[in-house]
């Protein structure tokens, strides 16, 4: 990988990776101090890593800085940052209906977590998924459904308490 | 398999994720349009899956390598960024400028060697002077007023090895010594009976006299004459052994018997051959 297609690296998959850590962990530096050692790591492997991998390879190792984040951190808080970022951000025909479905991703552990935003953010498959997270294809899929219905039966739940 | 009631929870998950191929996923469209009441159930499962934010990493300047794009930049501009590193002087010695260091070389010689000159003309060697003014000068001071007592001055500023002059030492009408324990000058004044018989003088040897017997700092004068003359006394042994030369200081004190150490050097090698 030379220096040009780096940088298109950069343009095309900075915005995704640090979406994908920022609504994981919930923390604005955490998330661009991540992003920048994902890069970085990339950097260093530029000659290992083929430019059509590096889009995977850059979530992979973004995902690992994530998990040891959190380990470190012991818990995920969704800090205010975070909720302003969101705010902002937030493409959502249903506001209200956003809201409920943060407050019940929040509630997933971070392996759901990353599962279900790393499908729906960044549309990979199962299998490419796996690669990610180091799971099996028949564990993301069960995994991932057992967070879908997590989700459904919370959104629900909260739904009928809202009405 | 095709979609029925016990499996359509699974199917509809697929179908949200995209995992199911063009035909299952118009099954799951055939499904809900023939059983409605599983079209809720559906439209729940849809509501987990997350629009994607608009959120951008504003810090990708950070990101970037640049080495590619600095290549491209003209190497002008690139050399006009770089810090300019000083240049060290590289000497030039054409004929005109050896000209004109022999010239100063030669200045400061010249200049070194009178200032040496001077410095060695201007001292004089007590002990020597004192035993040039025995002998020499003391039959000359028998022609002048012998109860003329005059001071002698001995300089002693500089040890420098320089031959005391003679000429220096003005109407020396007194024996001179500075054999004495305490290296102290004592002066005795001349009588008319010493000049009718220089052969009683008592010599230098004669007028040493033990160190406690002399008064410290003090000049011993003779009892025969009324008026009291008055002497300076020169302390010989300081001990400031700094030897000038022009402006230069040379600690003496590291010579010091360097030339003895030499001659017997010199004789102990002359008469092992």
């Amino acid at each position: 990988m030379r220096e040009i297609e780096f940088n298109n690296c950069v343009d095309e998959h900075a915005d995704g990776v640090y979406r994908f850590i920022l609504k994981n962990i919930g923390h604005v530096e955490d998330a661009q101090d991540i992003v920048q050692t994902s890069f970085e790591k990339l950097w260093v492997n530029r000659n290992k890593v083929e430019p059509q991998k590096a889009k995977s390879y850059l979530f992979t190792v973004a995902y690992h800085q994530m998990i040891d984040h959190i380990r470190k951190e012991k818990k995920a808080t969704v800090t205010d940052s975070y909720e302003e970022v969101s705010a902002k951000a937030t493409y959502q025909k249903d506001p209200e209906l956003k809201q409920l479905l943060l407050a019940a991703i929040n509630e997933l552990n971070p392996t759901q977590k990353s599962l279900v935003l790393l499908k729906d953010y960044e549309g990979y498959t199962y299998q490419e998924i796996g690669e990610i997270m180091n799971l099996s294809e028949s564990q993301v899929k069960v995994y991932l459904h057992r967070a879908r219905i997590f989700l459904k039966e919370k959104l629900v739940h909260l739904e009928k308490a809202a009405n | 398999m095709s979609i029925n009631k016990n499996n359509y929870e699974n199917y509809f998950l697929l179908y949200i994720d995209q995992e199911l191929a063009a035909s299952d996923q118009a099954a799951v469209k055939n499904f809900v349009q023939a059983n409605p009441e599983y079209a809720a159930e559906l439209a729940n499962i849809e509501k987990t899956k997350m629009v994607p934010d608009t959120i951008r990493y504003t810090n990708k300047a950070f990101l970037y390598r640049l080495p590619e794009i600095e290549a491209t930049l003209p190497q002008v501009f690139k050399n006009k960024l770089y810090k300019q590193s000083s240049t060290l002087l590289q000497p030039n010695f054409n004929y005109k400028t050896k000209a004109a260091l022999l010239s100063v070389a030669a200045l400061f010689i010249l200049f070194l060697g009178d200032r040496f000159n001077q410095a060695g003309t201007n001292h004089t060697w007590p002990v020597q002077a004192s035993i040039i003014a025995k002998k020499n000068n003391f039959s000359e001071s028998n022609n002048n007023n012998p109860n003329e007592i005059k001071n002698v001055f001995v300089s002693a500023k500089n040890k420098s090895k320089s031959k005391p002059s003679v000429n220096n030492l003005e109407a020396p009408n007194f024996i001179v010594s500075n054999e004495s324990p305490t290296r102290q000058i004592q002066a005795y004044p001349v009588t008319e009976e010493m000049i009718n018989k220089p052969s009683s003088l008592p010599f230098i040897e004669k007028t040493i006299v033990p160190n406690e017997m002399m008064p410290s700092e003090t000049m011993t004068e003779a009892p025969t004459h009324t008026e009291a003359p008055s002497y300076k006394v020169v302390d010989t042994d300081e001990q400031d052994r700094t030897i000038y030369l022009a402006n230069f200081e040379i600690d003496g004190a590291s010579f010091r018997g360097l030339t003895r150490k030499l001659n017997a050097l010199l004789k102990r090698n002359k008469s092992e051959k």
